[in-house]
């Protein structure tokens, strides 16, 4: 019944997105045209304007509701339709080859930041008064207060160009055979950009988890565990964090469903392929196909992640699922 | 990569010492031209490449790669402006100008090793009347039909004269018939790409185009560079940082500090140089009064400092421009006596007398009122990611002011910005203009109104929506004549209209810098053998061709 | 007072000071108490909040240690120097030897695990040979003590009503078979129907199971019903201490007297009750003499000046200066 409840809400919201997604697009000012002449900055011809709306189809003769109708339809046999910035490239092939990266990169930047950040805030509180718990919080906090831009940059001057230790741009080098030389060349790749991500996202879950912590740590069943004489490393885990945790595995799954947004900042510093960049394309040139595909995409996996962590909370958190 | 940072880092005490000591000639045992050696190009930052290779696909993002691999009939250069034969080795013009008859180079094949003859280039042309989509330079607006003469000939005829048909022809490529005969050439993104080019695609991922020599090239023993990589790039910074540490050997983006960021790390092989090409220019709508009125814009033109434009929003690569739509490469097509009715002043005294002497009268607050005693209001509209036209718009704005003109300035998004310039709903505004290989091709879109369009409807050039009959008979004389006479006279003519009606004001010529490395790679064009534009943006081809690896 | 004068009480305070610091210094917390529980004991703690029995008993504990306080004095649980202890062995003595109920029992439960679970990591904890299918018929054991089903150990707290988590919180303390139960306030958050239950429930464990039980409340109605034994605290320090129905008949310090009428007894017909007026000292800076002073409707001069040693009067042991006077018109009298 829980699970029926979440799912047709979740279905609804589905539904809601999808026609805003349609709407949207249809009330910005402006072209896919014209973005595509201004581009090109006078060096296309005078006949240009003419065959790019008819390559482009933008001129056709429909009815929104028509057209909202077409929409639908090829949503539902997955056909997304073509790009106006890389034109005639299909959207489902510009996905395809920016979201894995995505995927890896913040996913897995995303991930660590969580992990890490959380474990370093249950330091931070149950070692607190020690001088390395109190300088942690205060180091990330003020990490987290810098332009990620800036903090990017400094990473990518300083430990790609001076030293040479990480290459400055891409996500894997060139003409890189073998799966065992493409695994190490992606990751060599992906620790500059995944660093600048972790260190300026992880203040956030440490000093979340660290107040949530302090606040747990003095609730009677804590020290009622401390009392029964339980190992300390239990009563951290399953008395101290594991309540500590509850509230920040909302913040963490719409951080898991925007991963598929991208980075765009990451990806213009490192020149790291992704699907931010994309959809940076998407808006500029009113590429509405593919815009329309990239928010579809960041819906459903917000909803996804949602739904996922619905189930997840319902297991850990008992008191949720038994309303 | 890194092995030639550390080096450098390491030690330069040490090299430039040795360097002294033995004179940099002990190292420079010429090497002549020969097969071999790299270059990652890197145009501008795109963001991550398509899988499109198909030369008819709109926008410009590839532009630069599939011109290595497909090629036109014509080449023109950007620096003379004269047209270079191509595939096709020769063209005459007969009947009245109305028929262009090209003669095709023998021996030219495709990298599939089919041999590319009149039937392709009917075919290529055939279909762009078809699929209207990809003629973008609207050849068939101007053609009636297309037939080989035989496997080398191929005859174009035109419905009038037009003397500016080759240079439209020079982007379109040639594709050959056999695999494109099924295609449809809107949709095919063509990525395994087969052309006549001296490049053929080796090997493609979104963060890398590469290509390699194409060993049966009909120029021969050309090309010398057996790989070539297109590095994908999402910002002018990681550009930056690869040409100086050498991983990028020729780019063109815009960057206001070369010297320092570029140049500096080594003076001896890092060069930049500009390519120049085309105007920006202040649109001013012809419909809107009291804009209409010719003194208001004399005057505003001569409010207008273009030294600071030029500086301040530029970081001086465009120059200050004339008023003719004449720029600095073309001042052959100028007369001592326009020279002289075209230089743009900066009096803003003088301006202000001018819009006094036309009845405009300083309100109570000190700004004027036109004549008929409205509050003189100027808006001014730009786009928000073309910073340096924002830049320029708010110091025109500041100007103007200056002079007692009121100005508002709405920033906006690039696609709104063009689709109000073009449709018309604009009162001022800066844009870029066409260009060509002489000023003809600048001043004819501008000002014809075969370019304009009702207001409300795009105008592809002429959007200040400018009409004046002479124009059209002067365009009418030009196409019906390939005499070089008959054209510089005409361009005489029309500069003088633009420099003395000014439908539109001319601010800067637009320079944009392009950046090279002849650490590994000889060859390239200087300043004392300019052969070719030395951009990577537009069609390398020609200057890809030349260059060869210096060891 | 009548076992066996070998066997060690189940704990015993010595001259136990306790302080932590605020902001505005340090707080007296409890100053130089001594008190004995015996096996088998039922021994109230009484006194307003803010006297400082909680403090009292989780310092001797060492559940409170420093540097959140400072502790002086010696604390002995079945004879054993709790505040000299390793770590180490004091976990093992914990909930073994002595166990809790703390406050209140809504917050005293995991709200994320399982009773059962609950019980499994605490024998899990105390036992090397553990089991599972052993701790669980344990569990049922004292599940059954507190008359609970055993069902209830696939619950989480939240699934159980107050009663009955008070109750599980119970069996929780009863799990290893300790000595010693401390319990702090474990009926305040409870109606009063449910509140009789759960104190007869402990009255009769006590009774069957011979451990003994430091009850700490500052409802002296309810202590004096239970209690074999009450102390009456206050500002940091013992009061009174006696036998219950000596201090239930005859309460001899002021403030026990006034304590007993500040609340209803759990029989009996409600009488008016009246609250104690003024409020508990200031405990970083402790009047001089007897804390409660400054609220006693018969204080002396002395009283502001001098704190009263406790001394014994019959069967109870007072501080209070009153009995001085009292003792001297005894004997003159």
């Amino acid at each position: 019944m829980f699970l029926v409840k979440r799912a047709s809400f979740y279905l609804l919201t589905f539904w809601a997105a999808i026609t805003l997604n349609f709407f949207l697009p249809h009330l910005m000012p402006g072209s896919a045209v014209g973005a595509v002449m201004a581009r090109a900055h006078g060096e296309m011809g005078p006949g240009a304007l003419h065959a790019l709306e008819l390559a482009f189809g933008v001129n056709v003769h429909q009815t929104l509701l028509q057209q909202y109708g077409i929409y639908l339809s090829h949503l539902a046999h997955g056909n997304l339709g073509i790009s106006f910035t890389y034109f005639p490239e299909p959207v489902s092939q510009v996905i395809a080859s920016t979201l894995p990266w995505t995927l890896f990169l913040i996913g897995l930047a995303t991930i660590i930041s969580f992990v890490v950040g959380n474990l370093l805030g249950i330091y931070a509180a149950w070692r607190r008064g020690r001088p390395l718990a109190s300088v942690l919080p205060i180091a990330f906090t003020v990490m987290a207060a810098m332009p990620y831009f800036w903090v990017a940059l400094i990473f990518l001057y300083v430990f790609g160009f001076l030293t040479g230790w990480f290459p400055i741009t891409h996500s894997i080098g060139t003409e890189v055979t073998g799966i065992f030389h493409r695994f190490g060349s992606i990751m060599y790749h992906a620790t500059l950009p995944a660093l600048t991500i972790v260190i300026t996202s992880m203040g956030g879950w440490m000093v979340g988890m660290r107040n949530n912590l302090v606040s747990v740590l003095s609730e009677d069943y804590v020290i009622l565990a401390e009392m029964k004489g339980l190992p300390e490393r239990e009563i951290v885990a399953n008395y101290a964090a594991r309540n500590a945790l509850l509230p920040a595995i909302t913040g963490f799954a719409m951080s898991l469903g925007f991963v598929v947004g991208g980075a765009l900042l990451t990806e213009i510093v490192f020149s790291y392929p992704g699907i931010g960049y994309a959809l940076y394309q998407a808006v500029t040139n009113q590429d509405y196909p593919l815009m329309q595909a990239i928010f579809l995409i960041i819906v459903t996996a917000v909803l996804i992640a949602n739904f996922l962590v619905d189930l997840l909370y319902s297991r850990l958190d008992p008191r949720v699922s038994n309303d | 990569m890194s092995k030639n940072r550390s080096w450098m880092w390491a030690v330069p005490a040490a090299s430039a010492l040795f360097l002294a000591a033995m004179g940099s000639g002990a190292f420079a045992a010429p090497v002549g031209p020969h097969v071999g050696g790299s270059i990652s190009i890197v145009a501008s930052p795109h963001g991550p490449w398509a899988d499109v290779f198909n030369p008819f696909a709109p926008g410009e993002t590839q532009d630069d790669i599939v011109g290595d691999i497909y090629e036109p009939l014509v080449e023109w250069n950007g620096s003379t402006g004269a047209h270079k034969a191509w595939l096709a080795q020769s063209w005459a013009w007969s009947n009245s100008n109305k028929v262009l008859t090209l003669h095709l180079r023998h021996g030219v094949k495709f990298t599939n090793g089919q041999l590319f003859t009149s039937a392709d280039v009917v075919f290529t042309l055939d279909m762009m009347k078809k699929y209207p989509a990809i003629d973008t330079s609207a050849l068939w607006s101007y053609m009636t039909s297309v037939k080989a003469e035989g496997p080398y000939t191929v005859k174009i005829t035109i419905n009038k004269p037009d003397a500016t048909f080759l240079y439209y022809l020079t982007g379109t490529y040639m594709v050959p018939a056999s695999l494109w005969k099924n295609k449809n050439p809107v949709l095919w993104t063509d990525p395994n790409p087969v052309g006549t080019g001296p490049y053929q695609l080796k090997s493609f991922s979104p963060q890398n185009i590469i290509l390699k020599r194409n060993p049966h090239y009909w120029q021969k023993g050309k090309p010398y560079l057996q790989t070539v990589y297109y590095p994908s790039a999402t910002s002018n910074g990681s550009v930056i940082l690869g040409l100086a540490d050498g991983s990028i050997q020729w780019s063109s983006i815009y960057s206001p500090d070369l010297r320092n960021s570029f140049v500096s790390k080594d003076p001896s092989t890092n060069h930049t140089d500009v390519s120049s090409g085309g105007y920006d220019w202040l649109y001013v709508n012809l419909h809107q009064y009291p804009l209409n009125l010719l003194p208001v814009r004399r005057a505003i033109s001569d409010a207008i400092n273009r030294k600071a434009l030029s500086v301040i929003s530029e970081s001086g690569y465009s120059t200050p421009s004339r008023l003719d739509g004449i720029d600095a490469a073309q001042s052959s097509w100028s007369t001592p006596a326009l020279n002289k009715k075209a230089a743009a002043v900066y009096n803003p005294k003088l301006a202000e007398s001018i819009l006094a002497k036309a009845g405009f009268k300083r309100g109570p607050n000190g700004m004027l009122l036109t004549p008929k005693g409205k509050p003189f209001t100027v808006n001014l509209v730009t786009a928000s990611s073309f910073t340096d036209f924002v830049s320029m718009t708010s110091q025109i704005s500041s100007m103007l002011h200056a002079i007692g003109i009121n100005t508002n300035i709405t920033v906006t998004s690039v696609s709104n910005y063009s689709n109000k310039m073009e449709d018309g709903s604009f009162s001022m505004g800066v844009m870029w203009g066409a260009s060509g290989p002489n000023p003809f091709y600048t001043l004819n879109p501008l000002m014809n109104t075969e370019y304009s369009a009702a207001l409300g409807q795009p105008a592809p050039d002429n959007i200040e929506r400018y009409s004046n009959p002479r124009v059209q008979q002067l365009a009418n004389e030009y196409d019906a004549s390939t005499s070089v006479a008959v054209h510089k006279s005409v361009i005489d003519q029309m500069a003088n209209i633009m420099a003395t009606q000014l439908p539109i004001i001319g601010l800067l010529n637009r320079n944009s810098p392009n950046e090279y490395s002849s650490a590994t790679i000889a060859g390239w064009p200087t300043a004392s053998n300019p052969y070719w534009d030395n951009s990577a943006d537009v069609g390398p081809i020609v200057v890809l061709t030349q260059l060869y690896a210096k060891k | 007072m009548d076992q066996d004068t070998k066997t060690p009480p189940a704990f015993a305070v010595e001259h136990l000071t306790v302080r932590y610091p605020s902001e505005r210094g340090w707080v007296q917390a409890i100053r130089d108490v001594s008190l004995q529980v015996e096996r088998g004991k039922l021994v109230g703690l009484a006194g307003e909040s803010g006297s400082g029995k909680s403090t009292l008993v989780l310092a001797a504990t060492r559940v409170i240690r420093p540097p959140q306080v400072a502790v002086d004095g010696q604390s002995f649980i079945n004879g054993r120097s709790i505040l000299n202890l390793r770590d180490a062995e004091l976990r093992k003595m914990r909930w073994s030897t002595f166990s809790f109920v703390t406050q209140s029992a809504m917050n005293a439960l995991n709200p994320v695990m399982r009773l059962r679970d609950q019980m499994r990591d605490t024998i899990r904890a105390h036992d090397r040979s553990y089991q599972p299918s052993v701790a669980d018929a344990r569990a049922r054991e004292v599940m059954d003590m507190v008359e609970l089903p055993s069902s209830k150990l696939l619950s989480y707290p939240h699934q159980l009503s107050g009663g009955q988590r008070q109750r599980a919180v119970i069996a929780l303390a009863l799990l290893l078979r300790p000595d010693l139960i401390v319990m702090d306030e474990p009926t305040t958050a409870l109606d009063v129907v449910v509140q009789r239950e759960i104190i007869d429930l402990i009255r009769r464990l006590q009774n069957d199971q011979g451990f003994a039980v430091v009850l700490i409340t500052h409802d002296l109605s309810l202590l004096l019903e239970v209690a074999h034994h009450v102390i009456v605290l206050y500002g940091g320090r013992v009061m009174e201490a006696g036998p219950a129905e000596q201090l239930v008949e005859n309460p001899l310090h002021p403030y026990s007297q006034a304590l007993m009428h500040s609340f209803p007894p759990l029989h009996g017909a409600v009488s008016a009750q009246v609250g104690i007026p003024g409020a508990p000292p200031d405990m970083v800076s402790p009047p001089p003499g007897c804390p409660f002073a400054p609220r006693c409707d018969r204080v002396m001069g002395i009283c502001r000046t001098t704190m009263p040693l406790l001394q014994t009067v019959g069967q109870v042991d007072v501080a209070c200066h009153l009995m001085n006077d009292q003792n001297r018109e005894v004997k003159t009298l």
